[in-house]
């Protein structure tokens, strides 16, 4: 099909690209322009989170979900992603964003959740393996003993800072050594709850999803990591409360928390994203459908997933026509949540 | 072991005396360390004196903006012909009742001018601190149609590519920092934050509104690393760190009062603040909300080797900043942020 043409413009300015109708294909076609040229030539360099940065092994290890989860569209060559991640897990099995910087932990989460989804051979089994070994040895920040003492000697439970929540519970932080946050938190639900044959791993997904259940706000969605501060509620926002309703559904699934206690949760969280304010991120409308899909075989009452699929197909072509004019609107993992997402799999 | 009551006593009396020694050397030792200079002598900026120029402007007219932006760049004959000029606003979070972002027709009016003056590029440059979701941030708060309607390019520091620096003061303990290739190559970053008080560290002006440069690919969201290392710590070192202080441009004509920087309320200040000395900027921005400068943490320490606070070193040209703009409202952890005896 013939594709739309945007204007285009001086040197330094956004430059404009055709754009294919097809959805789906456009969306290949980002993620392909994501990938990076290995050093001997060929695409087995990794992918980047947009085009012309440097590959990381989140962008890459989200490539690799595609492929398992859309192998009708998703080419051949991005299997080429699991060898990548191999090659760059680091000896205590973790993977990081940017060589040398040693901070970040949730790539790993994300890199051992596709290989998960993707390779059972003898080396990708060790990669697992080494990747939950790490993964269970991350905690993150809780407060000392004395420092739980006095939380619980001010009126009623709020910390100096004004924080109220479980700060007991041990969950998964952005980077090592920091608290608990709720994507990064639901990540490791998602790659854990896939993982077995490891001593304290359902207790540790169980009270992974404890801490998500613990930080839902008053109204009924995620923030990005507390409830309320300095006595004012935070508001949840549309994407991390959809990754805390994936990674529930994740431990519900794996038996660590039943969906007794996860549904009631999950319904508020549902309800606060069919309300609230306009959707229109391809990010947010992408994870949404992956959630309510995620909750479909759930007793919850749901809305149709058909409900938002045509709002989805709005964002994306809007996001891709601004991407092709220029402006950073997808990043690869969010090209890949919403190739799931239109195409109605499973995450 | 029993213990009778005159032994316990003496016993307490020579612990309280201990203590109270204690404490007296505890207290001159950390005097005598918050004193200590916490930089390398690469870091010292502080120029001989500062100008900050103030404009009046009620709303964001955009021709009246244009003009102001003229204005106020020609007062400090800043010279980017062929240069890289990298505009950072604040754009941390999205709300619709809110005000937290720097108001998107100003930066596109100073990306503009810019251009007008013959920058070899201006690029629109932010780490959104909360959401990963910078996408919707640039649709939702109307700067992807500024961008647009410009042809400004923008680049989402959070995921650029990074470089090490190595540290030139130790506030945090982190020795070096990772900085977007975006900024690092830049030959001028202009700060452009919005006039807003803060949760934790009081105001958030020029200095602070670097924090957004910082990656989220290295330090997560919201920049967990930096804000465990202290918000005031990191924000002094990033300072310290970029090559060159960012030229600053504050939007005040709507600011925020109260629980900012995010679940504040909008305040008609007034105002857009203009300085080469960011320091100088943030103590005269800082004024103009009704706060001292010397008893905000972080820009007090920076007026030691960063800049001017000083009302007697900082000039100000423009127009008459005294008695327009109403105090902003404080939280009550912030109340002594105040002049002393207002």
């Amino acid at each position: 099909m013939a594709g739309r043409r945007v204007r285009t413009d001086a040197r330094d300015e956004p430059q404009p690209r055709a754009i294919p109708d097809d959805l789906e294909r456009a969306l290949v076609a980002y993620i392909d322009a994501t990938s990076v040229k290995a050093a001997g030539g060929g695409t087995s360099g990794g992918w980047a989170a947009v085009p012309g940065r440097t590959a990381d092994p989140e962008s890459t290890a989200w490539v690799l979900v595609a492929r398992a989860r859309a192998k009708e569209v998703a080419p051949a060559g991005w299997n080429a992603a699991r060898d990548w991640l191999l090659a760059r897990q680091r000896p205590d099995g973790s993977w990081v964003m940017r060589d040398g910087a040693d901070f970040s932990t949730w790539p790993t989460l994300v890199a051992l959740f596709a290989i998960s989804l993707t390779s059972r051979d003898i080396e990708s089994n060790r990669a697992r393996e080494r990747a939950t070994t790490w993964a269970l040895d991350e905690h993150s920040v809780t407060p000392s003993l004395w420092s739980r003492f006095l939380m619980r000697m001010l009126p009623q439970g709020e910390s100096e800072a004004g924080v109220v929540l479980d700060a007991t519970l041990d969950g998964f932080g952005w980077a090592r050594g920091t608290f608990a946050w709720v994507e990064p938190t639901a990540m490791a639900m998602l790659a854990l709850a896939r993982q077995d044959s490891f001593a304290d791993l359902k207790e540790r997904v169980s009270v992974g999803a404890r801490l998500l259940a613990d930080r839902q706000s008053p109204d009924g969605g995620w923030n990005y990591g507390n409830k309320r501060v300095l006595g004012y509620d935070l508001p949840g926002y549309p994407d991390t409360t959809c990754w805390a309703l994936l990674g529930l559904q994740a431990a519900v699934r794996s038996g660590a928390m039943t969906a007794a206690v996860a549904g009631p949760v999950a319904t508020r969280g549902f309800a606060l994203l069919s309300g609230g304010e306009p959707r229109r991120s391809t990010l947010t409308l992408s994870l949404e459908t992956l959630a309510r899909r995620a909750w479909a075989d759930s007793s919850l009452a749901l809305p149709d997933n058909a409900t938002r699929i045509p709002a989805l197909r709005t964002a994306v072509a809007k996001a891709l026509e601004a991407q092709h004019e220029g402006y950073p609107m997808l990043e690869t993992r969010t090209a890949v949540l919403a190739l799931l997402a239109l195409r109605e799999v499973s995450l | 072991m029993a213990q009778d009551r005159r032994t316990f006593l003496r016993v307490s009396a020579g612990v309280a005396a201990t203590a109270a020694v204690g404490a007296v050397v505890y207290d001159r030792k950390r005097q005598a360390d918050a004193a200590a200079p916490r930089w390398m002598p690469s870091a010292v900026r502080t120029p001989a004196g500062s100008r900050v120029a103030v404009l009046h402007r009620a709303a964001y007219d955009t021709a009246a903006l244009e003009d102001d932006v003229a204005r106020g760049l020609d007062m400090f004959a800043l010279d980017v012909a062929g240069r890289r000029v990298v505009l950072k606003p604040n754009f941390v979070e999205y709300d619709p009742a809110s005000v937290i972002n720097t108001n998107p027709a100003l930066v596109g009016v100073v990306a503009q001018a810019f251009k007008r003056m013959g920058a070899r590029s201006v690029v629109v440059a932010e780490g959104p601190g909360h959401r990963r979701d910078n996408a919707y941030l640039l649709a939702e708060s109307g700067l992807l149609d500024m961008l647009r309607d410009t042809r400004t390019p923008y680049v989402d520091l959070n995921m650029d590519d990074v470089v090490r620096v190595a540290c030139r003061s130790h506030y945090t303990s982190l020795g070096e920092l990772w900085l977007p290739r975006t900024i690092v190559e830049a030959d001028l970053v202009v700060s452009m934050p919005k006039l807003k008080t803060h949760h934790w560290a009081g105001v958030t002006l020029s200095m602070k509104n670097l924090f957004g440069i910082m990656p989220g690919s290295v330090y997560g969201w919201p920049k967990n690393v930096l804000h465990q290392q202290g918000i005031e710590n990191s924000i002094l070192d990033i300072s310290a760190a970029l090559e060159r202080p960012p030229f600053t441009i504050v939007d005040g004509i709507v600011g925020m009062e109260g629980n900012g920087p995010i679940q504040g309320t909008a305040v008609q200040s007034g105002v857009l603040i203009f300085g080469d000395d960011p320091v100088a900027v943030d103590a005269s921005a800082a004024r103009i909300m009704g706060v001292d400068p010397e008893r905000v943490g972080y820009i007090a320490e920076a007026g030691r080797f960063l800049g001017n606070i000083g009302a007697a070193r900082i000039t100000q040209i423009g127009e008459p900043a005294t008695g327009r703009t109403p105090p902003f409202e404080l939280l009550h952890q912030h109340a002594g942020l105040r002049y002393a005896g207002s």
